[in-house]
């Protein structure tokens, strides 16, 4: 296949979109389509005059609103329910195929650099505070943990809570990320050592990817209620 | 050649294909893109594909049908709708008739289409 360089001048509107704020020249590939006579663009020609032109406008690239949602361990779908937007939307944004406005856009760097909280976007979106229990939620893992093991019906709370934050089942969500980040000085969970739940969560998590079950935790939370 | 409906199969695959979105299915001829890029208001390729299908799913959309030096495949020229202004369209339908080439989108340069 004959393929060159060529190059592009990207065109960066401004604020409202009624000019050029400004031109930024790349290089990307062509291939030459003998039955056209004609140099066409590659798909990864438009991915790079596009990206870098998000880049100029502050949006985020796909790259890293698939990054984001890694971080909280959301579905492509949790991320839609979070933001308020369609149910394919956030898919569309992070394959490239759409991009955010900038409006939403600023809503998700916000929650991306760490300026706004996703307990904050979840309880907005309804997802956090319909379970009194859940509010410990909102003021980190720690506090929950202590509310819940003063509890007798402790494995109905955690999973209302991380049902009503994740809609799955506590051991489908519950990552080393949570544990670490929000429990600190957390050691044990209801007479449970904390370290061991950790240790397996962080394995089954890479291995099955969104979905995952952990024994342990499930038998933390057994012994527990 | 005369200004024509531009007939319905044609435009039901090529609907098809611009629904998908799918840049392997969707070529841009570099002429295209740039010119494209130089549109007021163009800011994104895909923002294009649904005002081509609204033009195309239209009740009798008139175009073009050039066959005079146009590589195999079926190609219709025609004006569109886009974000409030006129745009000159050039769209061609591969002999395989599962990919389209974007010879044209943008800003008209001539008032009138080559068959009108």
């Amino acid at each position: 296949m004959n393929i060159k360089n060529e190059e592009f001048e990207v065109n960066v509107p401004n604020m409202d979109g009624t000019a050029v704020a400004e031109r930024v020249k790349v290089t990307v590939p062509v291939r030459w389509d003998d039955e056209m006579k004609e140099w066409l663009l590659t798909p990864k020609a438009h991915q790079i005059i596009e990206d870098t032109k998000a880049r100029h406008m502050g949006l985020l690239l796909p790259g890293q609103l698939k990054e984001l949602r890694h971080r909280y361990n959301f579905t492509q779908e949790e991320m839609g329910e979070l933001f308020q937007i369609g149910e394919k939307s956030w898919t569309r944004w992070e394959t490239g195929k759409q991009r955010p406005s900038r409006s939403i856009n600023l809503l998700i760097r916000a929650l991306y650099e760490g300026e706004i909280s996703v307990n904050y976007l979840l309880k907005r979106a309804g997802k956090l505070s319909q379970v009194g229990e859940v509010a410990a939620i909102s003021t980190g893992i720690e506090g929950l943990f202590v509310d819940i093991c003063k509890k007798q019906t402790a494995k109905l709370v955690i999973q209302e809570a991380v049902g009503v934050r994740h809609s799955q089942p506590l051991e489908s969500k519950f990552t080393a990320w949570d544990l670490f980040s929000n429990a600190p000085n957390q050691t044990t969970f209801c007479g449970t050592n904390l370290s061991r739940i950790v240790k397996c969560v962080q394995p089954i998590k890479k291995k099955s990817g969104q979905r995952f079950d952990c024994e342990n935790i499930d038998i933390a939370i057994q012994k527990s209620a | 050649m005369a200004l024509q409906e531009i007939p319905e199969q044609w435009r039901k695959e090529v609907c098809a294909i611009l629904r998908s979105g799918d840049d392997n299915l969707i070529e841009w001829t570099l002429d295209a893109r740039t010119k494209f890029e130089s549109t007021p208001d163009a800011l994104w390729r895909y923002e294009v594909y649904q005002p081509f299908i609204d033009f195309l799913s239209s009740p009798t959309p008139m175009g073009c049908h050039p066959t005079m030096g146009t590589p195999p495949g079926e190609t219709y020229e025609f004006y569109f709708n886009f974000k409030g202004q006129r745009l000159y369209g050039k769209i061609l339908l591969r002999t395989c008739r599962k990919k389209v080439v974007i010879f044209s989108a943008h800003t008209p340069r001539k008032p009138k289409l080559p068959c009108e």
